[in-house]
């Protein structure tokens, strides 16, 4: 028999678990930020002869364990080409920023398309300023250092700040979207202070409050400030087109194959899968504008209304309303949410009136 | 100049063995080679006591250095000297309450300690301050002249409530004192542990007889792992320790051979080496 304790050792160490977060929590930032001013910094240096240059042969793509991956997964030809050809005209302008690693190599931190250019041209030697980094730090800056460049596309840099939120906040990132979401909406339903939204995703029980302190939202917000956007922004006009999107979708936006917004038109149609990858294919290989993707939608959409109708009689109904009524039976809240009470009733009414209508057919 | 650790020795707990800690390891490290000097920061007095010498007058005592006009002559005394030249007190007793009470006032009361360090260095390669058994004023003192903090337990549910109450309030004053560095925590340490006859320390360090369920809350060296802190190993209760310091005397010369001269030798070497890794 275990010992009965009122306060298991968990529940004690509690409050000083949310303290030391809070406290990594500044402490990260205050480094952060230091960190970036470097960046900032190497950036408006020239290279002078005082910038340390390694062999090309030692430098290599930042290796992470499984679990944290790069920001950037593509690299586009054409800006490539285009840096290499400004790397031919003036050298390379800022040193990379890199670690180094236990084999003896330079892990790149920031510069992997320098370096990629630099290789296809021979280079033979790359200036560089090495850092000694563990693997958050080390993600942590390439996420900022990429997203401070502006030239990811929508869906990586969206990757990139979820996973710069979720490392700093030392969440998963699986969990951090319906975080967003939770907290937003407080916020445009309620106007609810971040101690009122603390409050609300502590009784939630749910896990999520565990890691949440009023700092850590506090924070949630000065990481999107730092690239001029909003929580709220971001998880209504970002998250939400993410999270609904197919994945060959956002496969073709992380290869820069088709602009965001573009997608977004696609996704919206709700197409099958099979209309929606020869409608992708053609979008990119014609490189069709907006409108001319949502011209065709449109006519796709009234061919298979066609075909619907053609094929498929009224007798869905009985289907339909049984699958929808099995989906909301086992749905626990619709029972209880006061505010479906009034068309839970109204549903009732409906089936009263229809059974009685039943018991009168011949 | 050259490098210098402070450490802390705290625990929101009396008795749990911070007086022990800070005379054991000091002890030690001067046996190391070190130069040592302990701070007796507790009303209580208990450093005089193990160091075996009579309570100071009340102008020589860390009272003087809790002063807004202190001159860097601090009051120092040799300890142990027949053994060893390393190790120098500071030392406290009844007059530190008053001192508590009179930082309240100063402007940088909670700064009093480091800044009077920082402008009259003392030569030794550590500093160890012995704490009051509950956080105060003289804490707040104590953590902002520290490098690093020692958190001896006694693994009883109350006073292991109390450590995480001291963590907490260390975390919370690491923000609001904006202490850069922050120190850290070193590590904590289970003191008078009685496996054979006290369920409750067994439980409480995962060393229960009985087999762990899932059901089971975790261990006090679980807890910590899960934050990243030390636990070195345990310290069994002793009657010999208590024995050593009740006259005067650290364990290493009163019982050479006695197990914890082990534990406290294993902490001293987590000192060093935060020293050497520094410099
Ligand atoms: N491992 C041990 N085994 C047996 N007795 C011990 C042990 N450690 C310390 N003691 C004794 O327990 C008592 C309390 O220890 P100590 O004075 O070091 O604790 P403390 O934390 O400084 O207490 P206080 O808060 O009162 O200053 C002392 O008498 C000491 O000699
Ligand atoms: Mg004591």
């Amino acid at each position: 028999m275990a010992r009965h304790s009122s306060r298991p050792v968990s529940t004690m160490f509690a409050a000083a678990q949310t303290s030391q977060l809070e406290t990594q929590i500044v402490q990260k930032d205050e480094e952060i930020n230091a960190l970036k001013s470097q960046l900032v910094a190497l950036a408006n240096t020239p290279i002078s002869s005082s910038v340390q240059r390694y062999l090309t042969a030692d430098f290599i793509a930042l290796r992470l364990p499984d679990g944290l991956t790069q920001p950037r997964k593509y690299f586009d030809r054409l800006a490539l080409d285009k840096l290499k050809t400004s790397i031919q005209k003036v050298g390379i302008q800022e040193p990379l920023l890199v670690r180094p690693a236990d084999d003896g190599k330079l892990e790149i931190i920031s510069g992997e398309r320098r370096w990629r250019s630099a290789m296809e041209l021979g280079l033979t030697q790359l200036p560089a300023l090495v850092k000694e980094l563990s693997d958050e730090e080390a993600l942590e800056i390439a996420l900022v250092a990429n997203l401070m460049r502006e030239d990811l596309n929508l869906v990586e840099e969206s990757d990139s700040i979820i996973a710069l939120i979720a490392l700093r906040l030392k969440i998963s990132r699986d969990r951090l979207p319906s975080i967003l979401f939770k907290i937003k909406n407080l916020r445009s339903r309620y106007r609810y202070t971040n101690t009122e939204i603390l409050a609300v995703m502590t009784e939630d029980k749910a896990e999520n409050s565990r890691i949440l302190s009023k700092e850590a939202i506090a924070d949630i917000d000065a990481i999107f400030a730092e690239f001029s956007m909003t929580l709220e922004s971001f998880a209504a006009n970002r998250l939400t087109a993410l999270q609904k999107m197919p994945e060959s979708l956002l496969e073709a936006v992380r290869q820069g194959k088709v602009g965001f917004s573009k997608a977004d038109t696609i996704r919206k149609a709700g197409l099958s899968e099979q209309a929606l990858s020869l409608l992708l294919e053609e979008a990119v290989t014609a490189d069709l504008t907006k409108q001319e993707i949502r011209t065709k939608i449109q006519a796709l959409k009234a061919r298979s209304q066609l075909l619907e109708k053609a094929e498929e009689p009224e007798k869905q109904i009985r289907d339909r309303i049984h699958a929808s009524y099995q989906r909301l039976r086992t749905n626990q809240k619709v029972w209880e949410t006061p505010k479906l009470q009034k068309h839970l009733r109204q549903m009732e009414k409906l089936l009263q009136s229809i059974s009685e209508a039943a018991a009168q057919l011949p | 100049m050259p490098k210098q650790l402070r450490i802390a020795v705290m625990s929101n707990a009396g008795g749990s063995g911070k007086s022990t800690l800070t005379v054991n390891v000091g002890y030690e490290l001067a046996a190391q080679g070190y130069s040592v000097a302990l701070f007796g920061l507790d009303p209580n007095g208990s450093l005089t006591l193990f160091c075996g010498l009579p309570d100071p007058p009340v102008e020589d005592t860390l009272n003087r250095v809790f002063q807004k006009d202190f001159d860097g002559n601090w009051p120092l005394f040799n300890c142990w000297s027949e053994k060893t030249s390393r190790v120098q007190v500071c030392l406290g007793g009844l007059i530190m309450t008053e001192a508590a009470q009179r930082l309240v006032l100063l402007d940088r009361k909670a700064y009093i300690l480091a800044d009077h360090l920082e402008d009259y260095p003392l030569p030794h390669d550590f500093i160890l301050f012995d704490c009051p058994g509950t956080i105060d004023m003289l804490h707040s003192a104590a953590l902002t002249a520290s490098n690093y903090v020692l958190i001896p337990i006694q693994p009883d549910d109350k006073d292991i409530d109390g450590a995480a109450k001291l963590l907490e309030w260390i975390f919370d004053s690491i923000r609001t004192l904006r202490l850069k560095p922050a120190p850290e925590i070193m590590g904590f340490v289970p003191n008078r542990v009685r496996l054979g006859d006290r369920a409750q320390h067994r439980d409480n360090m995962g060393l229960s007889n009985r087999e762990k369920t899932a059901q089971d809350p975790p261990s006090l060296p679980d807890m910590l792992a899960a934050m990243k802190i030390h636990c070195f190993s345990l310290i069994k209760d002793s009657a010999e320790i208590g024995n050593a310091a009740s006259i005067g005397l650290p364990l290493k010369s009163y019982r050479p051979a006695h197990a914890a001269n082990k534990n406290f030798k294993e902490i001293a070497r987590v000192i060093q080496k935060k020293l050497s890794s520094q410099s």
